[in-house]
């Protein structure tokens, strides 16, 4: 099977976060960030680095600060 | 020391300018400065408008050994240039953004084995991890919990606390691609089950 987006950058070392909240089910909510791609991943995973590793659910955030963040920045730098 | 003669030679030069080329031309050289006395002073003191030192070092590998044996050593690095820093390894890494923090929360049972977070060194990666943390995340308190990293299953620390901890690893462990790099705790008193949250955290290097 192919992989995820999530899981080349997990077996690439393309992140400097990794964030496991490991569920009673034995699987795990993984989130990356960082890394060259600055993407944040969000993974529900089965067998997290196991023979079986199965990606069961995968979410791409939105890059960089939310839009009324960026307002605010804009705003910033305006001369009073 | 041998019995020698007194030798002392003065180099006293006065001039406009004055310029002291010394070119070696060979296949082998070896200019050794080697003092042997109960007191030395080696003093290189400059005091010009403009001064360029070039230190150019072109080698398959170098080693820039610098050994100190003294009891007491003053050694001042003062750059009054802001293009000029030094960095110790952890936080060179994490200026070149290869830093790598692993952390997660899990639940465990008294008594037994849980793993708050685990990682699988990348490929063509090398791990350093510098430090590790562990906490009991429940409202009850119990004896003790126990945190240990082990690396492809063989444990390298091994440390414990009434409630959790954080330790800074100054001897860097190294994790080789496609090792798995395992924080496990234990908690001992009581029954039943135990939230617990860990991390670790070092930097990755091209293998």
């Amino acid at each position: 099977m192919p992989l995820t987006p999530g899981q080349r950058r997990l077996y690439s070392g393309d992140y400097n976060y990794l964030s496991q909240k490991w569920q009673p089910d034995g699987t795990v909510a993984v989130q990356i960030s960082g890394g060259k791609s600055g993407q944040v991943h969000i993974m529900h995973v089965r067998d997290l680095w196991g023979e079986h590793e199965q990606v069961l659910t995968e979410v791409r955030l939105p890059e960089g600060p939310s839009p009324h963040i960026l307002a605010r920045f804009d705003e910033a730098k305006k001369e009073l | 020391m041998g019995d020698y003669p007194d030798w002392t030679r003065l180099f006293q030069l006065a001039g406009t300018d004055i310029t002291i080329p010394i070119n070696i031309e060979a296949s082998d050289v070896t200019l050794p400065v080697s003092i042997d006395a109960a007191t030395a002073l080696v003093k290189v003191e400059i005091a010009v408008v403009s001064a360029i030192i070039p230190i150019r070092i072109t080698a398959s590998t170098v080693t820039l050994d610098v050994n100190i044996e003294s009891q007491d050593a003053n050694i001042a690095f003062t750059f009054a240039d802001q293009s000029v820093a030094v960095f110790d390894a952890a936080k060179w890494f994490a200026h070149e953004a290869d830093q790598v923090f692993v952390s997660g929360t899990t639940t465990g049972t008294i008594g037994g084995t849980a793993a708050p977070c685990t990682r699988t060194v990348p490929a063509g990666k090398v791990f350093y991890i510098c430090g590790f943390s562990y906490v009991n995340r429940e409202g009850t308190v119990r004896n003790a919990i126990e945190a240990y990293i082990a690396i492809a299953g063989t444990t390298a620390i091994f440390t414990g606390s009434s409630r959790g901890a954080a330790v800074i690893i100054d001897v860097p462990l190294r994790a080789t691609a496609g090792q798995v790099v395992t924080l496990t705790t234990e908690v001992y008193g009581g029954a039943g089950v135990y939230p617990v949250g860990g991390a670790f955290w070092g930097w990755d290097e091209e293998d």
